[in-house]
Parts: structure tokens; sequence; C-alpha cells
């Protein structure tokens, strides 16, 4: 088979016929990056780093004293600052080891953290194991993990073993998966190339970017909803406390701004413009918004934006803490940004303010067009 | 900086057909391949100065190419129409079981992941090593190996046991 797929590419790439190059935009954007020195805000985190900042890996019993309960039993309840680095999570103060391979994505749960690797592996540790070899739960290639602002279930896409591709809702407290499921993914996808993704757990719903559009699955009679035929993953921003984040799109593709409502589809703008992502906090009030080299935070109600006051110049990625608070990386200054290392901030709704949590976690690294070493519990690899 | 952009444009000029080829095998789209290819190269040209060789600056512009290809597959954030089938003519001939199983497998190439498919490209068109394909994607040998197997078995699944057939025959020719 290995001959005729090596016959097959070379064949395709033989018959399609180059591009003519634009060396003047290519070179006229490239000067504008190199005299501004800034990136966007995706860009910004997507470049390599290594971590300064230095800490022994707790025990297991450190840790479990540190977040345990009155009830006794271990919980990662608390969402702290939180980021990785290879194979360490720094929760807060306390450092998880894991193993047997390194973190590529990650999100917290209830009882602890669940990470994919480049293998497309699924691990859950909670700190007691010996750091190297952690619960294997599953598999999932694209590395792209959900899991609902609190409680103990986490969703991925086995793309790996079975020939189509399947959803997967696992509940750590139980051990046992909840569901899996081809719906929606036995036909080919509405747009080439496009991977089925479960992209938010809310409550007792689950929400999939499936071959043929977003559904919604309810957890509780396991059975899946078409909610829009044909759409692609990212018309889906996110769901909380019953409402959902998505882009507005006009009929020409053009993205009016992000819209927040129970169901999928109402035209009422909440977020003017051509946002990138939509955070919504846990009770849903708030959405946080991303486009290039902006982000904002806005009530979800359509009352306007909530001006926060921070020392950094840009703020990209949030996952919230809480109602109240979020986490964000802290970019200092969009001129010469690689003179200031990244911040991991804590910002509040209720102040309005943004803080540093974690000073100087990573310099700003050098652009070799590799991911970065370090990643946030956003269930998402950053680029 | 006019050497720099001298260097570079020599640079680009000789390598933009085998890097858009390789962008489109990754992509399956020449519009995106082109957009992949333009954003590699920019972002090369702002790397120019530390790159100081060719061969360095190949590689490099391949790594963005993958990585920009895979988060832009995750992603899925662009929503200006793109054609939905850009596939390039085939040579023309009669339709033979070659010609279908080659075909065949395109067209399920490209509802291969990302990474799976970036590894099938490395391999089997690039004919990079294991070592080689893991140094370009960031990633272990042993994920190359595994992500290889998954692609290919994934491969087979989905062709079904006719097709399998057709392609063993073909390439027993």
């Amino acid at each position: 088979m290995t001959g005729l797929l090596k016959e097959t590419l070379t064949e395709r790439a033989g018959a399609v016929q180059e591009p003519h190059l634009d060396l003047d935009a290519i070179i006229g954007t490239g000067n504008r990056r190199i005299r501004r020195r800034r990136s966007t805000a995706i860009a910004a985190v997507a470049i390599a780093s290594a971590l300064i900042l230095a800490g022994g890996v707790v025990t297991a019993r450190h840790l479990a004293d540190s977040a345990q309960p009155a009830g006794g039993v271990p919980t990662f309840k608390e969402r702290r600052p939180t980021y990785s680095t290879g194979d360490k999570i720094h929760y807060g103060r306390d450092i998880i080891k894991v193993g047997p391979e390194k973190i590529s994505s990650f999100v917290q749960i209830d009882t602890g953290f669940v990470y994919a690797a480049d293998s497309g592996a699924v691990y859950f540790t909670d700190g007691s194991g010996d750091g190297r070899s952690d619960a294997k739960l599953g598999t999932g290639s694209s590395g792209d993990l959900a899991a609902d602002d609190s409680g103990t279930l986490v969703g991925w896409v086995d793309d790996n073993g079975p020939a189509t591709d399947e959803f997967v809702l696992y509940d750590v407290g139980t051990r046992h998966e909840i569901a899996r499921t081809t719906l929606g993914n036995e036909k080919k996808p509405v747009e080439e190339g496009l991977i089925p993704q479960v992209l938010a757990i809310d409550n007792d719903m689950a929400y999939f970017a499936a071959n043929d559009g977003l559904r919604s699955w309810d957890i509780g009679d396991g059975k899946g909803t078409l909610l829009k035929a044909g759409a692609l993953p990212s018309e889906l921003s996110d769901a909380a406390n019953g409402k959902l984040a998505y882009p507005v799109i006009q009929p020409g593709g053009a993205i009016e701004g992000i819209g927040v409502a129970r169901t999928l589809g109402p035209r009422n703008v909440i977020v003017p413009g051509a946002i990138d992502s939509a955070n919504l906090s846990p009770d849903a009030a708030h959405v946080f918004t991303e486009s290039t080299d902006t982000s904002r935070l806005f009530r979800s109600d359509g009352s306007g934006e909530i001006k926060l006051k921070s020392d950094h110049a840009l703020l990209v990625q949030a996952v919230w803490l809480d109602n109240d608070r979020f986490v964000t990386l802290g970019i200092k200054t969009l001129e010469s940004p690689e003179k200031n290392p990244l911040d991991l901030v804590t910002c509040s709704v209720r102040t309005a303010t943004c803080t540093t949590a974690v000073k100087a976690f990573s310099p700003y690294p050098p652009d070799d067009g590799n991911p970065p070493p370090f990643q946030i519990p956003t269930g998402h690899r950053l680029p | 900086m006019a050497d720099e952009s001298g260097g570079f444009a020599q640079f680009a000029t000789s390598r933009h057909r085998a890097l858009y080829r390789y962008a489109y095998l990754l992509a399956g789209e020449r519009g995106l391949a082109e957009d992949l290819v333009q954003e590699a190269l920019t972002k090369t040209y702002v790397a120019w100065r530390r790159l100081h060789d060719s061969a360095n600056a190949d590689a490099y512009t391949r790594k963005v190419i993958t990585n920009t290809a895979i988060t832009w597959w995750r992603r899925k954030s662009w929503h200006s129409e793109r054609p939905r089938d850009d596939v390039p003519e085939l040579p023309t001939g009669h339709h033979d079981d070659n010609v279908t199983a080659r075909l065949w497998l395109w067209e399920e190439l490209q509802a291969l992941p990302p990474r799976q498919r970036a590894v099938l490209v490395l391999r089997y068109y690039e004919d990079l090593t294991e070592r080689e394909a893991a140094a370009l994607l960031g990633c272990s040998i042993g994920t190359v190996k595994s992500q290889t197997a998954h692609g290919l078995k994934k491969l087979r699944a989905r062709l079904g046991p006719d097709a399998v057939l057709i392609m063993e025959t073909v390439v027993a020719k």
C-alpha cells in the first residue's frame, strides 16, 4: 500500500500548478512585522519558550494536604492559576509530575487533571501516583479535550483506532465511559480536512462538531440532536450554564460579532467585530473575546464592555477560575514584546482589574515555528 | 536589509515550487496551500538573519507550514468561501484500477487527522526518516511511528477490502 501511497502523493504534487510568488507582499509584511515587533494574539503564545520558574515536585501527600477538604478525600475543585511544562503541571504553588508521556494539552476536573499526549493517548493524574504511570483513559490523536467548569466529565474524539471517528465522554469520577458514539461522523465532513471535536461540556449536555454539523448530546438519556447541519466547529465558541456563545456570520461569510443565547443562531450580537474566539464564564454572565492584538471582556446580556485595568498590553487566552475570575497570559508590550517575559495574570470581573499571578513564568520566546513548551488548561494545545 | 532581502528572495524563488507542493499535499486545497506558503515564507523572512543559510531556512519553512496547517485545521476559523474540490487534473488515459485506487487513496487521505496526514506526507513523499520527521514535527520518533501506523490502518479500514484488494493488485503489477 505504501508504494501506491507514494505514487499518489507524487502524482498529485506534480500535477498541481505552482501559483505566482508574491515576494513584494511577503517582504512588505515581513518588514512591518520586524519594525513593529508585534504579533497577532495567537502568534504571541505560539512561540516556544523555556521556563525560568524553578520549583520542586510535590509529593502526593503534600498535594493532598494542600487541596484536601474536610471530608478527607483529595480534591481539585479549587481552580488555581495553572500551566504545564512538559511533564509537570504547575497548579498554583504545587507541581504535579506526570508520566509516562508529556503534556500536549490538558484540562482540570474536580478530581485532578486530564491530559493528552502527542501520541494521542489521554491520561488522568491526581498527583498521587509516581509521576511515571498515570492512568490511561483512552486515545484521541487530535489532542483536543473538553471539560465542564466543574465536575469529573471529560470528552474527546477517538480518531486513532476506529475507522469512523468516535466522540467519547468519560466520567473520571466513576472511571467509566458514559458515551461513545459515531453520530454524525458516518458521512464525509462538510468541509475537506475538518476533524470532529468535542467542543464543550455544559452540565448534562455535550456539544460535538461532527462531520455533518454541530450536534448536542444529552448526557442523561444518551441522545443526540443536530443543531446546525453543515456547520463548522468554529461556529460554536463555548457553552456554559445553558447558554451558547457563537459567531454571528453574515451571508458572505464575514463574522459580524459574537452572539450569546440559549439556542444557536439568533443574530443578537453581544460583541461586534471579527472575533476569533469567545469564552464564557461558568455562569455565562460574561464573555472574554479575542481578536488580532485585542482581547476584551463583555457582559453577556448585551449591556456592554467591562474595561479591565491591566499592566499588560495584551491578554491572551482565558481559563475561568470561577464566576468572577479568569486566568490569562499577559504580554507586557506589543512594541518589542521579546524584551519582557510572559506573566500568568488573574483578572477579576467584580473589580475590573488584572493582577499578576505568576510573574515571568516564561521568557518571551523566539519564533522558531515550534509549539510552546508550556500549556494552560484550555483543552487545546497552544499552536 | 538589502542583502537580507536579496538572499531571501533567492531562497524563496528557488524553493517556492517544492514548498508549495508540500503545502498542497498537507492542505489538499490549492488556495489554502498558497496561504500556508505565504505565511511560512513571511515568518522565514522575519527570521532570516538568524537562519544563516538556505538549508536552515528550508527546514524552518517546512516546520512552519506543518505546524500552521495543523493549527488551522484545529481552529477551522476561516470562513471565507473556498473551493470544495480543486483536485488537479489527472493525467489523461483510461480509468484503470491504478487510477481508481489513487483517486480513492487521495480522497481518504484528506479525511485523515492533520498530524497523521503530515506524517504520511513526510515519510512517503518527502522521504524523510522517522528521526527527520520527528525533528520537523517536534515530537518523538515513537509518535511518528504510531501516527504512521494509525494513518495507514485508518486508510485500509476506510477504503475497505475491495479497495485494498485493488491496490494490492496494482502494487503487484
